[in-house]
């Protein structure tokens, strides 16, 4: 088998077990053992990986990023914080939605909720997948 | 207009902004630096990508089991 293969196969392996996962993590009832434990062992597998003493990020800046090019992201977050802030404290709760509330909306059925699942693995992977690896 | 309907158009707009955001850092030339950069200055220090993964990790812990 080349090593071409090797990889694919690998690749394709690690997908399905992550859909496998996400299924699983997706299906069982919130506030449950089960629940913690689907979501908690991603967590500390990609801790774990990102602890690592040969977790460095070996990639050269294209270009020196200036501290107030990040500003107007600050200025957005701190936007997003102070309505979500306003929202959550505001009065009756049922008639002011917050990104928890929303989100729990979306992600009401088992398709919705796998898809999700899927996405916060994804992101997780992409968290870790290029520490260590040097790049030219 | 709802209190409902102003709460969610409130995120909208939000959303909006960040769309906005996104499109301006990627014009030739920008002053407002691209997500992507920011994630990787952030991801340089060993304290920024363990920030990360709590990060996203407590997403997730609050999306699927709470």
């Amino acid at each position: 088998m080349t090593r071409v293969r090797r990889r694919q196969l690998l690749i394709a392996a690690a997908l399905l077990a992550a859909a496998i996962w996400a299924w699983f993590g997706s299906g069982v009832r919130t506030f449950t053992r089960p629940a913690e434990v689907l979501t908690f062992v991603p967590g500390l597998v990609v801790l774990v990986l990102t602890l690592r003493p040969s977790a460095e990020l070996h990639r050269p800046p294209k270009t020196a990023l200036r501290r107030t090019s990040a500003l107007p992201w600050v200025g957005l977050a701190g936007l997003i914080l102070v309505w979500e802030l306003t929202e959550l404290f505001s009065q009756p709760r049922a008639g002011h939605p917050t990104m928890s509330s929303i989100s729990n909306a979306l992600l009401s059925t088992r398709v919705t909720r796998f898809l999700g699942y899927l996405v916060w693995l994804a992101v997780g992977w992409m968290l870790v997948r290029d520490l260590g690896r040097r790049h030219e | 207009m709802s209190s409902y309907a102003v709460g969610v158009a409130g995120y909208v707009l939000l959303l909006v902004l960040l769309f906005a955001l996104i499109a301006l850092s990627h014009r030739d030339g920008s002053r407002v630096a691209r997500g992507g950069q920011l994630l990787l200055s952030i991801r340089r220090s060993r304290f920024g990508r363990i920030a990360l993964v709590f990060a996203w990790w407590w997403v997730g812990w609050h999306l699927f089991v709470r």
